[in-house]
């Protein structure tokens, strides 16, 4: 049993130092120290906690009756005519002659709301979907409703 | 030399804590090739291993392994260990809880071969189906039973604070297992949801956090040999916890379809868990005071004292995530992971650590084989830690604030998905460095343990 090599006697062992009964779990323990040997301190709570509850116990009163939901949506981001401009204008007029796409002026009148919803969200042909563009809900809306009035 | 008898009480600590140590390699082992798959999403795809080894179903098995065989089953050891101390008596029923551990191996191995086979509830820490969920609800009974007739058997008048922590915990679990792992089959929608995670984040809060916690508060006094810093405060973080946890699950529907009050009642409690933990940590730093130069000696302690620091930044973080507006930003990202792993690995599993290094000497009667296998051990888990928290902060919220500028699909998700490669690869290596900090710990006390059984040989072939 060569286990003399890691006899650390600078440190702290608490299996070497610590006088419990042996591992045989008899209910033999001086009776000086706390449970399982265990003392216990009995020191005040500290102000700064003192503090914390306080103002803890305020703000919740204070969220409880003020908070209200967070609109994550923003409006400047649904800009139709300057999302156009970046997403569409490559392939799409805003006249009727047509480039790499037909042109779209009165487009309104050659799909109804719905079909028109269709092609922005799925794309159409050649043309890629909107989200595959990277546009989200709001700002398909925003491009839908500038088209529209084309 | 001690004469062993026959009957060892510590038979059942033992065979907690040994079982414990294999999932500890095999979770993380599955978490590991979860990190890789980030960097490759192609990694180990050949073959069968295309679909066992595919992310959805390794992930909760990851999940899974960690909370339920490490973690629990290292919990449940500490439990048979320190009640009989602070009962000063013998564990009751020591056959069932030698017994228990056998069954809970099979059901985490159960659990692990379904949800290979691509079986699921959906439900975030409960992937396992119904049948292993009524033995598990056993299981945890069985488990309940012997700790509360230990307790009631016990020579020792005052009930130390551990022993609060540890009855509640018990009592805890058990309710909320049941209660969220019903609303698969019986619930829909987001009632639905709201119960899943009232399970998820009270599993956490009230069993691996309070048996911790525990665990911690005998610990602490017996390592640093100083008093208890306050009875008092660790009775008020008790009461708060047990107050407060049981609200939390709501937070994590925040932003979502669900009514006002309730995200109030899911945030107001969640802020209020700052009672608790700061309390915890004053009683922490209050019982530490002077011994801070024995710190550095000690490895047990070193575990105990930065899992305690990690508690504080994990319940720091949380009440702060709870809120409308952090939430926004790193609700679905890589933030969260980061989060989860600061509690379960840095906080608890570093005191699970001190605790088998405390105990497993007393248990085998021999010292740990090498301390500077132990340090290191430390170390790696430490580094690894901190590699991982900050690579899945960062990336968490450079995703969240690219989703809310609407890189949430398309070519822009890509590339922001290709942007955090960088972020992945540091959480890899941090995955791999608590890896091989796990595998020093597990060859260490398995040289020590082997050491042990020689030595007792040695002493009956000589007697």
């Amino acid at each position: 049993m060569s286990d003399e090599h890691h006899k650390d006697k600078d440190s702290i062992d608490p299996s070497e130092k610590l006088k419990e009964q042996k591992e045989s779990g008899e209910p033999i323990q001086s009776t000086d120290h706390g449970p399982g040997g265990i003392r216990m301190g009995n020191a005040k709570i500290p102000p700064f906690l003192m503090i914390t509850y306080v103002v803890l116990a305020l703000w919740a009163f204070g969220y409880a009756f003020t908070a209200v939901p967070l609109n994550q949506v923003s409006e400047a981001s649904a800009d139709g005519e300057a999302i156009f401009q970046q997403s569409c204008l490559g392939c799409h007029n805003v006249t009727n002659e047509p480039s790499v796409g037909p042109g779209l002026e009165g487009v309104s009148e050659r799909y109804d709301n719905e079909e028109l919803q269709e092609i922005l969200v799925n794309g159409i042909g050649e043309m890629p979907s909107l989200p595959a563009l990277g546009l989200n809900t709001e700002q398909i809306k925003a491009v839908k409703e500038y088209i529209l009035e084309l | 030399m001690s004469v062993k008898t026959e009957i060892d009480p510590f038979r059942p600590a033992k065979i907690y804590f040994y079982s414990s140590l294999f999932w500890l390699g095999a979770g993380l082992t599955y978490g590991l090739i979860l990190s890789l798959k980030f960097i490759w999403p192609n990694f180990l795809a050949y073959g069968p291993l295309q679909i066992i080894l595919q992310y959805g179903r390794i992930r909760p098995i990851h999940t899974n392994i960690v909370l339920f065989g490490w973690l629990t089953m290292a919990n449940v050891g500490a439990l048979f260990y320190i009640i009989p101390k602070l009962c000063r008596n013998r564990l009751s029923f020591p056959r069932l809880a030698y017994g228990s551990a056998f069954i809970w191996n099979a059901v985490v191995f159960a659990g692990t071969v379904v949800l290979t086979l691509g079986y699921t509830t959906t439900t975030e820490y409960a992937e396992w189906p119904l049948w292993i969920d009524i033995i598990v609800v056993l299981m945890f009974g069985a488990i309940a039973f012997i700790c509360f007739a230990t307790i009631a058997n016990r020579n020792e008048k005052q009930l130390y604070v551990s022993l609060w922590y540890f009855m509640g915990s018990l009592i805890w679990l058990i309710g909320l297992y049941i209660i969220g792992n019903l609303p698969y089959k019986m619930l829909s929608g987001v009632p639905q949801f709201l119960i899943f995670w009232f399970y998820g984040h009270n599993v956490i809060g009230l069993w691996f956090t309070t048996v911790g916690v525990g665990i911690l508060y005998y610990l602490l006094p017996l390592l640093t040999k100083n008093p208890l810093y306050s009875h008092k405060l660790s009775l008020i973080g008790f009461w708060t916890i047990a107050t407060f946890y049981v609200w939390n699950g709501p937070h994590h529907l925040q932003n979502g379809p669900i009514p006002l009050w309730l995200m109030k009642a899911g945030v107001i409690p969640s802020v209020m868990l700052i009672i608790p933990v700061w309390s915890v940590l004053a009683n922490v730093f209050g019982t530490l005071k002077g011994k801070w130069h024995a710190v550095p000696h000690n490895v047990p302690l070193m575990f105990v004292v930065v899992g305690s620091i990690f508690y504080l930044i994990t319940c720091l973080q949380g009440p702060f995530h709870s809120l409308q507006g952090p939430s926004s930003v790193i609700k679905f990202s890589d933030w969260v992971p980061g989060h989860a792993h600061l509690p379960l690995f840095g906080a608890f599993s570093f005191i699970a650590f001190a605790m088998m290094y405390y105990a497993i000497p007393k248990i085998i009667d021999h010292d740990i084989h090498s301390k500077k296998l132990m340090g290191a051990h430390f170390w790696f888990s430490v580094v690894g830690m901190f590699l991982f928290a900050f690579s899945t902060w960062t990336a968490g919220v450079l995703e969240g604030l690219a989703w809310i500028e609407g890189a949430q699909y398309g070519m822009q998700f890509v590339e922001m998905l290709v942007g955090m490669r960088p972020l992945f690869i540091i959480r890899a290596i941090a995955g791999a460095l608590m890896l091989v900090g796990q595998m020093i710990f597990v060859v260490n006390l398995a040289v020590t343990i082997g050491k042990a059984r020689n030595a007792q040989k040695g002493q009956e072939n000589s007697a």
